[in-house]
């Protein structure tokens, strides 16, 4: 049995090894402190493997990380039900069904309390909110499936990452349902024009991005948003913000990762 | 005749966030029943001071379908959104900027009262400028408009103002009223005491 230890510090890294190897019976994972984001790409990755399709390592695990354990523990995205669940400062919520209005309120309420706590000024504390809470909206409208979504973050003084992702049919599938976008032809284009103000499968729609780049523009940080074979990365850790698009393996569904501070990261 | 109804968005929808398009699409039937059942003609002021948050795909759901039917003409009422916090201020321009509307906005005061009327969204100068010139005389026809002004360096003919007119009215932005042969336009909000 052959073993392969990959470290999962640079998922992409990581799943560009895993798509062009000759997939090993099982995989062992030296788990550094892992980023959310990339513990929630890994639970995709690993629910990707999972079809039937598909030839299937076995995942192990050498060490494990607060990240990496939350995201397993909601089972997620194999389980359908609705699980919050905290672990010191991160917490993975795994939502079914937009049905529960007021629930999803007073998570978006502690999210926010969260934030003001570790020193985010209320209205920022509230946009940031805000472009979650799009974000998700965007995965229960638009991923087309009855798997749930995830929402993971974690806060820290003066910092604040999160992660919104779903196993749908991806940005790609979704536009091209609009007659003005069915001229798509890949997923990087897909994702250029959802960015867009007013760019979506329907009318009167297509303003979720706008919400949570906004929200982001005072900070510093980095946003990922990765759909079918790219990615584009927004890299606001410089005086000036930079995008660039990459190329990746396929994966189903949308992954939206942000991660930002008050802070500059030279400072 | 009653010409100003307030609802309370907080009471409408139940929640204070209000969140997405899936949220939009749950309280559109909330708002549409609360809306008609105020007084035709009327000014709607939909008070959202006792909201947290709202963005721009909720607001893409419940106020902007309002406000294109006021403005095609199936929904016989003006609109003033009151009380919105800078957040939901910001998600709310958004939303009305990109689908080329304008909409009064205003701050809640004390005693239930509304100040600082002003317009969100982008309202090309001449159409600005009648507007104002509208609220200075309360009360205006093409005719009045044309009689005030025609010293101005730039005149405008009577056409010229009763086109002018005719667009704000188009954009719900003045209340349109006939008297005798003449149309007259008077502010859809008459402001607080302070001629905010």
């Amino acid at each position: 049995m052959s073993d392969k230890v990959l470290r999962v510090t640079d998922i992409e890294h990581f799943h560009w090894s895993l798509s062009e190897a000759d997939v090993p019976e099982s995989i062992a994972l030296d788990h550094k402190p892992v980023s959310l984001a990339a513990a929630v790409e890994l639970a995709i990755i690993e629910a990707h493997y999972r079809e039937p399709d598909q030839r299937r390592p076995a995942f192990g695990y050498v060490t494990d990380c607060p990240t990496r354990s939350i995201i397993k523990a909601t089972n997620w995205p194999l389980s359908g039900k609705l699980t919050s669940k905290r672990e010191r400062d991160a917490v993975a919520i795994v939502l079914p069904t937009p049905d529960e209005s007021i629930w999803w309120s007073e998570q978006l309420r502690l999210l926010k309390n969260d934030l003001t706590t570790n020193h985010f000024p209320p209205r920022l504390a509230t946009a940031l909110t805000g472009g979650v809470a799009e974000m998700v909206d965007n995965a229960w409208f638009h991923s087309s499936t009855d798997k749930p979504a995830l929402l993971a973050y974690q806060v820290r003084k003066r910092r604040f990452a999160f992660s919104v992702a779903d196993i749908g049919i991806g940005i790609l599938d979704s536009l091209k349902q609009n007659p003005k976008y069915n001229w798509l032809r890949s997923s990087m284009e897909a994702i250029y024009f959802a960015i867009q103000p007013g760019v979506s499968r329907c009318e009167n729609g297509g303003m979720g991005f706008t919400t949570m780049l906004t929200a982001m523009a005072d900070l510093w940080g980095n946003a990922r948003i990765r759909s079918g074979q790219a990615a584009l990365l927004v890299d606001g850790t410089q005086e000036i913000r930079s995008s660039n698009f990459i190329y990746l393996p396929p994966l189903p569904g949308l992954h939206i990762s942000v991660r930002c501070s008050l802070d500059s990261p030279r400072s | 005749m009653k010409t100003e109804s307030r609802l309370d968005v907080r009471q409408i929808t139940g929640l204070d966030t209000l969140v997405g398009k899936i949220g939009g699409i749950r309280d559109f039937p909330k708002f549409m029943a609360a809306v008609t059942a105020t007084p035709e003609g009327c000014t709607v002021v939909l008070d959202w001071s006792a909201i947290e948050l709202a963005t721009a795909s909720y607001f893409g759901e419940t106020v902007l379908p309002l406000l294109k039917m006021s403005t095609a003409g199936l929904l016989d009422r003006y609109f003033l959104l009151l009380g919105l916090n800078q957040n939901s201020l910001d998600e709310m321009k958004l939303v009305i900027e990109f689908n080329e509307l304008v909409v009064l906005v205003g701050d809640a005061a004390r005693a239930n009262s509304v100040r600082n009327v002003r317009l969100l969204g982008r309202l090309d100068s001449p159409y600005f400028e009648t507007l104002e010139a509208i609220k200075a005389s309360r009360s205006a026809s093409a005719s009045t408009l044309h009689r005030e002004h025609h010293k101005k360096p730039m005149q405008i003919g009577k056409t010229g103002w009763a086109n002018r007119l005719a667009h704000l009215s188009r954009m719900r932005l003045v209340r349109k009223q006939r008297v005798g042969r003449e149309l007259v336009f008077q502010p859809v909000y008459g402001g607080d005491q302070n001629g905010r």
